[in-house]
This record gives structure tokens, C-alpha cells and sequence, in this order.
């Protein structure tokens, strides 16, 4: 069965995709350029680094009226309001402002005053919009987006995965064996795949990493592990091993949202957040 | 109480002095972990510029321009020979190679006529981390672990999760691209 590879740099990564199927290998990367496009078109609508995207429209205007928005921005939105809710906002895209205070973004919308977050955004016909001046930032979930987009694309029939910077989705995925980097380090573990998508984080910045910031006090993790997330779409997946980063022991949240997850320690012993053996549901104090 | 001796300062001496050693002899080689070539130079070609007839173009750049190219793109240009093709829209196609701390990538970038960016494409990545894979103290703090399913990373794993180096290098080279065409390909 005719298979091919290809990778491109986009979304501040490699991104990677295997195809295979009972069709030409013309046929294949035909479908591969068309998967690389949608990419990029989401690159530029969703990204914070562009000075012409709709997410820099949006922290632009959205506090002074509703501002509209496409699809792909009411989906990820929709998709990130339902994480902060779920995750008693351990997840929230206003992250951004500590970030930009951090220096870890690009100051491209002016300066915004700390204390909005994720109970500020309104989502509804006419659009988006801040009931306070936000920063919001997409990286912790659009990755994710822009990997499901691109399956979305890829006839059933055809098997695939597409792989960007370690936020994956595959099809088929039962039985697969994939890698997980040990943090830190040039080894790398194996896993079966539990579901369609997988994505890694660690908590700690580092070469390899970029920021976990904890939304509501702007404080960097210091957590050396790295959290890997399975889920049914890569964004799901992408969104909560930001929850895994900063709240590893909310076992429910985790199940509630669908996920599977396990930690790696620098020296590679992993260990699982949400098997029924694992450790019990904390109670919240 | 005199603290023992940190393995990890003494193995970082070793390796200093090997790696010295090689590199003096000419011998400094890359012990690639992990290597995966995704399309060869006629593949990209027939991607980024379907339907074209692409013209090998001999150009080595002089000392004057790697120099003009290394101030405006704040990037050393390494090579002074350009792998490069020519379109008869004059459209440029150039293979060139991209080095991080621990990756070495060879790619292919696609000019229009205005020197504009059509496309990228990685035909080759080559991961590595140096000596320090082949250390056996360095290997020797895995013992008693759980490692029974670590692998190294020239084990057949072709799909990876978990943090990635960034593409910077990546974004430099190219950039290193369209000021070489700035300066030297656009009146060839």
C-alpha cells in the first residue's frame, strides 16, 4: 500500500504527516498539501504572533463591542470556555496577560490591567466579546484545532497521522505504539495508543518546552514531568494536559472531559493519573 | 565531609576532550540518534513548483556577499556554494541545510519572481545528541529504573509526543534565503 511522509514548519513547530492507502502516491500528497494549506490558513487566522489575525482583532476590539468571528475561532472558543468551566479555570485562555507581562508573547495588543479571566469572555450570535479588556491567547488548544482540521480532511478510507510538535492524531490508532520524550532527556518511552489523540506538556520551561502558566496567580510551573493526555480529538487532548500541567491530581476533571493520562519523570518511570487503581478522587478542600 | 565526586563533571570533562580530539583529527561526526528523510530534492521540486522545468543554476556566493547576507539576516551563511534551480518564470529552488543545537535539516524552500516564499518543505531531519548518548555513566542512572519499554531514539518509532525543539532554526534559514535572493539571485 503505497505510504508517504512530508513535514513542514508551521505553527512554531514541525508539523508532520503520514498518509497510506490503495491510491496513488500523487493522490496521497495531493491530500497532504491540502491538509498543510488548511494548516496554514489557521495559522494566520488563530495566531497571537500576527499582527493581522482575528485573534489580534479580537483582543483589540472585543471590550469596546462584539466583535464577529469565523467558525474555526467560535469553535476553539466554544471549546475553551467548556475547559474553564470544567477546570474551575486551571484552563483559560487569558493566560495571555501574564504571559505578555512574563515576556513569554509579543506585546502586539497594548497594555491590558491583570485580574479579567475566563467568566469575562461572552460567547454568542453577534460574536465575541470582553465584558472587561482581555488578553487571550489560543496556544494551549489551537495546535490541537488546527491537527483535527487537517484529519478532517483526509478521507476515511486513508490512513493517517498527523503530527504537530508532539500534538497528534492518528487513524487507525488501536494498537499503535508511539513515543513519549522523557523530559529533558534523549530517550524516549513507548506507549500503545489509548485513543485518537495525544498531546505532551511540561509543567517547567525548558529548551524543549515552552511556559505553563498558572492563569489565576501568573506564576510559572516549576514541575519538571511532562503530562501526556490521550482524547478523542487532538484538541481535547491539547487542552487538558494544560489542566494535567497544573492540576495532575483532578482525576475527575479528567474523566469527565474523556481523557487518559500519564506523567514521565526525567528519568523516564511514568506514571498513570486516571486508571481506576490510580489515586483516589481528591476531595477539594 | 568531602561530597563524592559528581559523575556528571566528569563526564562532561571526557566528552570535552573527545569531542576536541575529533574535531582536531577532522573526524567531528554527528551519531545520529534518529534520522527520517521525507522527500527527495526531485519530490520537493515536483511539489513546490508542479509542472515546472527547473534549471540547475551554479552560484557560489564571494566573501563580500556571505558577508551582506550574514549582516541583514543576522545569520552566518555556512555554505558558499547554493544548491539552487531556476524556473523559466524565474522562480528560484534551493536546498539548503539548517543546524541546531541537536538537529540538522535539510529543506527546501520555493522564491517566486519577487523573491516571496512559496513553500517549505523538510526532505530530511537528522536528530542528535552527541557523545553524551553513547556515555555509559551517563546511561548507567537508568539502572533500576523501569526502562523496559525506554528506548533510545534510533529505535523504529516514527510518531513522537512530548516537547519538540522549536522551528527556529528553521525560520532563520529560510530568512538566510530570501536575503540571498535579495542580494544575489534576483539579477542572475
Amino acid at each position: 500500500m503505497p505510504a508517504i511522509r512530508r513535514c513542514q514548519p508551521l505553527l512554531g513547530t514541525r508539523v508532520e504527516i503520514g498518509l497510506a492507502g490503495a491510491c496513488s502516491e500523487d493522490a496521497l500528497h495531493g491530500l497532504a498539501s491540502l491538509a498543510f494549506a488548511r494548516i496554514r490558513a489557521l495559522e494566520g487566522a488563530l495566531g497571537f504572533h500576527h499582527p493581522d489575525s482575528e485573534l489580534v482583532r479580537v483582543n483589540r476590539g472585543a471590550a469596546a463591542r462584539a466583535q464577529p468571528i469565523s467558525q474555526d475561532m467560535r469553535a476553539v472558543m466554544t471549546e475553551a470556555l467548556w475547559m474553564s468551566r470544567l477546570s474551575d479555570g486551571a484552563f483559560d485562555v487569558c493566560v495571555a496577560g501574564p504571559m505578555v507581562q512574563a515576556g513569554l508573547l509579543p506585546d502586539t495588543c497594548g497594555h491590558v490591567e491583570p485580574g479579567g479571566d475566563w467568566r469575562d469572555i461572552h460567547l454568542d450570535t453577534a460574536g465575541i466579546r470582553f465584558a472587561r479588556p482581555l488578553l487571550i491567547d489560543l496556544g494551549g488548544i489551537a495546535k490541537g484545532y488546527a491537527v483535527d482540521c487537517a484529519f478532517q480532511g483526509i478521507p476515511a478510507e486513508i490512513d493517517v497521522c498527523i503530527n504537530a510538535g508532539g500534538d497528534l492524531r492518528m487513524r487507525p490508532w488501536r494498537g499503535v505504539t508511539i513515543g513519549v520524550r522523557v523530559p529533558d532527556g534523549e530517550h524516549v518511552r513507548s506507549f500503545e495508543m489509548r485513543d485518537a489523540g495525544l498531546a505532551t506538556s511540561i509543567g517547567r520551561r525548558g529548551a524543549h518546552a515552552s511556559a505553563i502558566l498558572d492563569p489565576a496567580s501568573g506564576t510559572a510551573s516549576s514541575d519538571p514531568r511532562s503530562y501526556s493526555v490521550w482524547a478523542a480529538t487532538a484538541m481535547r487532548a491539547d487542552a487538558l494536559t494544560k489542566v494535567a500541567c497544573l492540576a495532575p491530581l483532578e482525576v475527575d476533571w479528567m474523566r469527565l472531559a474523556g481523557g487518559q493520562a500519564s506523567s514521565l519523570d526525567t528519568f523516564g518511570c511514568t506514571m498513570e493519573l486516571t486508571e481506576a487503581s490510580a489515586v483516589p478522587s481528591v476531595i477539594r478542600a | 565531609m568531602k561530597r563524592a565526586p559528581d559523575p556528571r563533571s566528569g563526564m562532561n570533562r571526557r566528552e570535552l576532550v573527545t569531542g576536541t580530539a575529533a574535531l582536531l583529527c577532522g573526524l567531528f561526526a554527528w551519531p545520529t540518534a534518529r534520522a527520517e528523510t521525507y522527500l527527495s530534492v526531485e519530490q520537493a521540486q515536483r511539489l513546490i513548483f508542479p509542472g515546472r522545468t527547473l534549471t540547475r543554476v551554479p552560484v557560489v556566493l564571494d566573501a563580500a556577499q556571505r558577508r551582506r547576507i550574514a549582516t541583514v539576516s543576522h545569520e552566518r551563511v555556512r555554505q558558499a556554494e547554493l544548491r539552487a534551480w531556476k524556473s523559466d518564470a524565474g522562480e528560484w529552488f534551493i536546498v539548503d541545510n539548517v543546524i541546531g543545537k541537536h538537529e540538522n535539516i535539510d529543506l527546501a524552500v520555493g522564491l517566486d519572481s519577487q523573491g516571496r516564499v512559496t513553500g517549505i518543505e523538510i526532505l530530511t531531519y537528522r536528530e542528535s545528541y552527541g557523545f553524551e548518548v553513547r556515555n555509559p555513566r551517563w546511561r548507567a542512572q537508568f539502572r533500576g529504573r523501569d526502562h523496559s519499554r525506554l528506548l533510545k531514539l534510533d529505535d523504529p518509532i516514527r510518531n513522537i509526543s512530548g516537547a519538540t525543539l522549536s522551528c527556529r532554526h528553521i525560520t532563520d534559514g529560510v530568512n538566510r534565503l530570501t536575503h540571498t535572493w535579495n542580494e544575489v539571485l534576483r539579477s542572475l
